[in-house]
């Protein structure tokens, strides 16, 4: 590089630097994937809390009872969502998460009631839920290093072996456990960590967070979360500079079927009983929330902050709806549109700067 | 007198003592010739659906009972999926069928097809609306809760238990608010709220009990002023009083079907009453009297399953001691 090449960038560095405040977050919303929804999601925001202000007795947005089932409303999903965004910016598609949630929520409480870890045993184990959970998780694990062996081993859709998966483990659950609702009542501690509340803010809420950031460094900051974008946006880029994508993708794979048993833990010892059909559909809801975050279906582009504003709009439009007292036979019709018209604003904002 | 009644038992038990050596013999001249029986039970529902453990468990009690066969195959809520298991069935030469009627048209060209070839069909759980009328799906008999009838009971009950009144609101939230179950279950609800001028709001909540307690928490905390809760579901109905309790409100509840976590509510009063359908009997007395119509020709008879009794804090032991397995 000459000097005058060397100037020129130190120069566009400069520039670059003392743009104005305004101009810096104008070029964030254009260059980030989750710039336009985080624009609407704050104008969302602002409308709510304006309207709640203006109209507290009839749309009761502030309520802490109602921020309170908001946060919880976003967690469990959420939790979810950060593992297939990981797995979406590989390039890849786990359908079998919901399937996972319910069986593998099942599989933490049978080994936890089995050992006493129920909290009206007598004696209660504190530490069986615990044992319960890892045993979960790393069932979890296990069955996104399956999902990727075999997608990657014998070159086929992730579609395609996670919706077979989504099956054979939908199937699994009644065979391990059959129909019935199973009871998850854990001792303490763990119901207070896994299940507790700070304030209106409940520990599933903290969960998220806390992973949301160890997520952000995993993929916005190190050498892995490099990776993930490289293998999904151009594989063979890719691999011509010694990136392994088995490796990558089975870590990806991995890291969804983990976050879906964590967030299918989480809501058990929330609600107390675990239905073997729950979660279904949730696998499309989480994909849904990193579309409308900025993920782009076929790999390589989206980020965490992507992941939480999309579910965190996506249950914010369903709680304004009910709110507002959308006729409820037929909401769902509105929270659909409204996904929609999230996409496509998201578009038009981030093209209306570009 | 005394004697007269020590007399007739005693010719009472003799006969039950003669009589039961000769029904066993009975059957086991037969034996062969009833495992032949090939009964086909296609449940509409999820097969993660637990209301239908219940309901399988007493098809299977009924078919090892009456010594034929029985092949469950669940219809996973999609009508098509069901109808491809009719079909194949039908195929095969299944002797028997008992089904549920999800939908008044869809199942009218199979199952009378089936019928006219031989093979006898019961339906359980969900009867076609017209219930055997010319022009309806053909079926000998149904086995199953009238919905209407016991919606209407249990929203008098709720009406006259807690005093609500012309101009409220009631909250009836519902798995899947497009299935029969849910229209007939709201609609007997709504004849009994009707009559006193309250109305009511049905809201679909899935089956996922996190996600069902999320949204009836908000829909309640958009709506202060419901007046009580009636889930018209399995999971609606468990996650009311949580969603009642998260809200702030102090309002009754009470709802459709029975789970243990549900019959707890019961026995503390938190759920006023619930509707139980005995889901053992519709699975048990379809399976039965095909096998006794195939066997014997006996036909099968119309059967009312759970009348239109409710269970609450005064008979709640029984149902908690069975609950799963059996209700």
């Amino acid at each position: 590089m000459t000097i005058s090449q060397a100037d020129h960038i130190r120069k566009a560095i400069a520039e670059r630097s003392n743009r104005p405040f305004i101009v810096k977050v104008g070029d964030w919303v254009r260059d980030k994937p989750e710039g336009g929804i985080a624009v609407m999601f704050i104008l969302v925001q602002l409308a709510c809390i304006i309207g709640s202000l203006l109209f507290p007795d009839v749309f009761r947005y502030l309520l802490p009872a109602n921020i309170s089932v908001v946060l919880k409303s976003i967690a469990v999903p959420g939790i979810m969502a950060l593992g297939v965004g990981i797995l979406m910016i590989s390039g890849e598609f786990d359908l079998s998460v919901g399937a996972q949630y319910s069986l593998l929520s099942i599989i933490c409480a049978e080994v936890s009631n089995s050992f006493m870890g129920d909290i009206s045993a007598d004696p209660a184990s504190s530490l069986a839920p615990f044992m319960g959970m890892i045993f979960a998780l790393a069932l979890g694990v296990l069955i996104g290093m399956v999902h990727a062996f075999i997608t990657l081993r014998f070159n086929i859709p992730s579609f395609i072996t996670t919706l077979g998966g989504m099956l054979f483990w939908k199937g699994m659950t009644l065979l391990v456990h059959g129909s019935s609702a199973l009871r998850f009542k854990p001792s303490e501690p763990f119901a207070t960590l896994f299940g507790g509340e700070v304030g209106i803010v409940h520990a599933s809420m903290i969960w998220f967070i806390l992973f949301a950031v160890i997520f952000y460094f995993f993929l916005h900051h190190h050498r892995i979360g490099n990776h993930l974008f490289a293998v999904g946006g151009n594989r063979n880029a890719a691999v011509a500079i010694g990136i392994n994508p088995v490796r990558t993708k089975t870590i990806a794979f991995a890291l969804a079927g983990f976050m879906a048993a964590f967030s299918g833990i989480v809501a058990a010892t929330r609600v107390g009983s675990i239905q073997p059909g729950g979660g279904l559909g949730m696998e499309l809801q989480t994909i849904a929330a990193c579309v409308i975050g900025g993920f782009a279906l076929n790999g390589g582009r989206g980020s965490i902050l992507g992941v939480v504003l999309g579910t965190a709009l996506v249950f914010t439009i369903q709680d304004v709806l009910l709110l507002l007292r959308a006729p409820a036979f037929y909401f769902d019709m509105f929270v659909g549109g409204l996904i929609v018209v999230a996409v496509v604003m998201n578009s038009a904002i981030r093209r209306a700067r570009a | 007198m005394r004697f007269a009644r020590k007399l007739c038992a005693g010719i009472a038990l003799s006969m039950v003592l003669c009589m039961a050596p000769g029904a066993y013999a009975f059957d086991a001249d037969h034996k062969a010739e009833w495992s032949k029986i090939n009964i086909l039970f296609v449940p509409w529902s999820q097969s993660s659906n637990p209301f239908f453990e219940a309901v399988v468990n007493g098809a299977k009690d009924a078919a090892e009972q009456q010594g034929v066969n029985i092949d469950v195959q669940f219809g996973e809520e999609d009508q098509q999926h069901q109808l491809g298991i009719l079909e194949t069935g039908i195929a095969n030469k299944v002797t028997g069928i008992a089904v549920n009627i999800a939908d008044d048209n869809a199942y009218v060209d199979v199952l009378c097809n089936a019928m006219k070839q031989g093979i006898p069909v019961v339906t359980f759980n969900i009867d076609d609306s017209r219930h055997g009328a010319p022009g309806s799906t053909c079926r000998l008999a149904f086995m199953g809760q009238n919905f209407v009838d016991s919606g209407y009971v249990l929203g008098k009950r709720m009406i006259e238990e807690h005093g609500l009144k012309k101009g409220d609101v009631v909250f009836t939230p519902v798995e899947a608010p497009q299935a029969t179950y849910a229209v007939q279950r709201h609609a007997g609800v709504q004849k009994a709220l009707e009559e006193a001028g309250i109305t009511s709001e049905i809201l679909g909540t899935g089956n996922d009990h996190a996600q069902a307690l999320n949204l009836m928490t908000q829909y309640l905390l958009g709506h202060p002023n419901t007046a009580a809760v009636i889930g018209l579901g399995q999971t609606p109905t468990s996650q009311a009083v949580q969603a009642i309790k998260d809200s702030g409100l102090k309002i009754p509840a009470g709802g459709f079907d029975i789970s243990k976590e549900i019959l707890d509510q019961v026995a503390s009063g938190e759920l006023t009453a619930v509707v139980d359908q005995q889901p053992y009997s519709q699975g048990y007395y379809s399976v039965t009297q095909l096998a006794l119509y195939l066997k014997y020709g006996l036909y099968p008879s119309e059967m009312d399953t759970g009348g239109k009794g409710l269970i609450d804090k005064s008979n709640y032991q029984l149902a908690q001691k069975w609950a799963g397995p059996v209700r």
